[in-house]
């Protein structure tokens, strides 16, 4: 088990060096390579994020990337999640296109009674109609929580003595799917995902099994 | 270079991993681990089989006298924040304690066995194997969901309970409950605690019956109800044994989709019940505890001073309650 954890890991950040997000592949312009990004919405939570990405014109095209958010509250900077990985365009007809997307996601999480540490790795893939200046699309995916360290509080302790503390493997995991669409204009993109969770094996739902976040990126 | 350096944070990355791994690797549903285990695999845990269940019990007081059955809150939470009630075993009555089915450390059962009527038939066997004689009367102890509880059997079986104390029942109807959750989790969407609640989803999840890690992530997101902009008004987070996740979203489930009216029968309960509200629990208040409680004919309201939802449990809330419930039952025993 350890072995296939470290092996999935391993095979998320070594054969995709890259984070995906909202892209319209042809809004971006022969000069352009590198993109900075922010967020906002519900993602889990009410939270705030920027990324930084830069575009490989390979065969298929690859973009790269990396993102921090963090959720509201009044302790900002206990609980956030960074994810790295990217997107592949797999698929152009005309304005079809079809992407795959992979990033491993590291997060945490603190509150009175547990801190939580998490590797995870999210799949997933993005089909839909593309212009220069507007896309709209189709998305499913699937994000595990791959490894996740434990460490309760003494407050938690009161609760359940007993509690081992380490790594618990694996801990779950969400499916999504949802709509998205953006449009293009000078230098800039603007998009909107929204769309639903539910948990592995469809018979439970997150406490807020919804998704929808705004992003802004800026193609330079 | 780029990629070099990509590749080295890789492998240090990894490399951690790998070392904290190498200290330990659990199982989340492995029972013991992040929650006790239930009564069905600790023989050493007090414990009575009834109606097809095995449920973590125990009861103090002399065996003859009154008895006070003391029912939780939830669903899906454990007798353990009433653990106070076992005062009123110095004072003549047989009180007894007992975690729902699917709560607490009795036994889990599939989500789909879980039902309404199997709750109160439950708390029926409870009441006969605790009674030792026919004229033993019998007291009803119900806080939050436990009232609830208590009200849907009194309903049912208006002529088995001799009195009852009701503690800020969310409601009898469902349209009551639904107006009280609402308020009660009435959080900022900017707020620290709501989104520690809902933020743990992509961390922990379980499949429908795995118990233990979705009772783990019950315990942390109930523990919001301890926190300082929690509008019911606690002075911190609740002493519990575990959380019935299962349980709680089976009962939820059911009466979202088939709502309920536990106040049909309640004319016919002629003796005055004991009503109690908190005054720091500022989604419950006066308005709601008068609009519930109209159901019984006969009520004696009393507004718990300096305490929360969760008035019988700190100890101011209980030092000011338990008075007026010792007289309460006292004048009925």
């Amino acid at each position: 088990m350890k072995n296939s954890i470290i092996i999935t890991i391993a095979l998320l950040g070594l054969t995709t060096p890259v984070w995906a997000q909202n892209i319209n592949w042809q809004a971006f312009q022969p000069e352009q390579k590198q993109f900075v990004q922010i967020q906002t919405g519900w993602d889990y939570g009410m939270t705030f994020g920027l990324g930084y990405g830069r575009k490989f014109n390979t065969k298929m095209p690859v973009l790269v990337n990396i993102g921090y958010s963090f959720p509201a509250g009044e302790r900002l900077f206990d609980d956030f999640k960074v994810r790295l990985g990217g997107q592949v365009e797999v698929i152009r007809r005309g304005g079809f296109s079809a992407t795959v997307k992979v990033y491993s996601p590291f997060r945490r999480f603190e509150n009175s009674l547990v801190r939580l540490i998490n590797f995870g790795g999210e799949f997933s893939g993005v089909a839909g109609f593309y212009r220069k200046h507007w896309y709209v699309a189709g998305e499913f995916g699937f994000d595990k929580a791959i490894a996740t360290h434990v460490r309760h509080t003494d407050l938690e302790r009161e609760t359940y003595p007993d509690a081992r503390d380490g790594w618990y493997v694996p801990t779950g995991g969400n499916y999504f799917y949802g709509l998205q669409a953006g449009v293009s204009f000078g230098k800039s993109d603007v998009s909107l995902k929204a769309g639903n969770l539910a948990t592995q094996g469809w018979k439970t739902k997150p406490y807020v099994p919804k998704y929808a976040v705004l992003e802004y990126n800026y193609r330079f | 270079m780029k990629r070099q350096l990509f590749s080295l944070g890789l492998i240090l990355a990894l490399g951690s991993l790998i070392s904290a791994c190498q200290k330990g690797e659990f199982d989340p549903n492995q029972p013991g681990n992040l929650v006790p285990l239930t009564v069905d695999q600790d023989p050493s845990l007090p414990s009575i089989a009834v109606n097809g269940t095995q449920l973590h019990a125990e009861a103090f007081g002399h065996p003859d006298s009154a008895l006070l059955v003391v029912i939780h809150g939830g669903p899906g939470g454990d007798y353990r924040y009433l653990l106070n009630c076992k005062a009123f075993a110095d004072n003549g009555f047989r009180v007894v304690f007992y975690d729902q089915r699917g709560s607490g450390l009795s036994k889990r059962h599939p989500k789909d066995s879980y039902n309404l009527q199997v709750m109160w038939d439950d708390l029926d066997a409870v009441i006969e194997h605790y009674k030792t004689h026919a004229g033993q009367k019998v007291f009803l102890l119900g806080h939050s969901w436990g009232g609830m509880l208590a009200t849907a059997y009194i309903n049912a079986y208006p002529g088995k309970v001799d009195g009852a104390i009701l503690g800020e029942p969310g409601g009898f109807t469902y349209a009551q409950m639904r107006e009280y959750l609402d308020r009660s989790h009435g959080y900022s969407l900017f707020s620290e605690t709501l989104n520690d609640a809902v933020y743990l989803d992509q961390f922990l999840s379980g499949r429908g019956d795995e118990h233990e890690i979705l009772d783990y992530k019950f315990g942390l997101w109930a523990s919001a109800d301890g926190a300082k902009d929690s509008p019911v008004g606690n002075e911190g987070p609740l002493p519990t044994w575990r959380a019935g996740a299962v349980v709680s979203d089976a009962l939820f489930s059911i009466g979202e989709k088939d709502g309920f009216d536990w106040t049909t029968h309640l004319d016919q309960f002629d003796t005055t019940i004991l009503f109690v509200y908190s005054e720091n629990n500022t989604a419950y208040g006066e308005a709601h505890a008068r609009k519930v409680s109209s159901a019984y004919p006969n009520v004696q309201l009393f507004r718990v001073d300096d305490a929360g939802h969760d008035m019988l449990s700190f100890p101011r809330g209980w030092a000011n309650f338990y008075p007026v419930g010792l007289a309460y039952l006292n004048s009925l025993k």
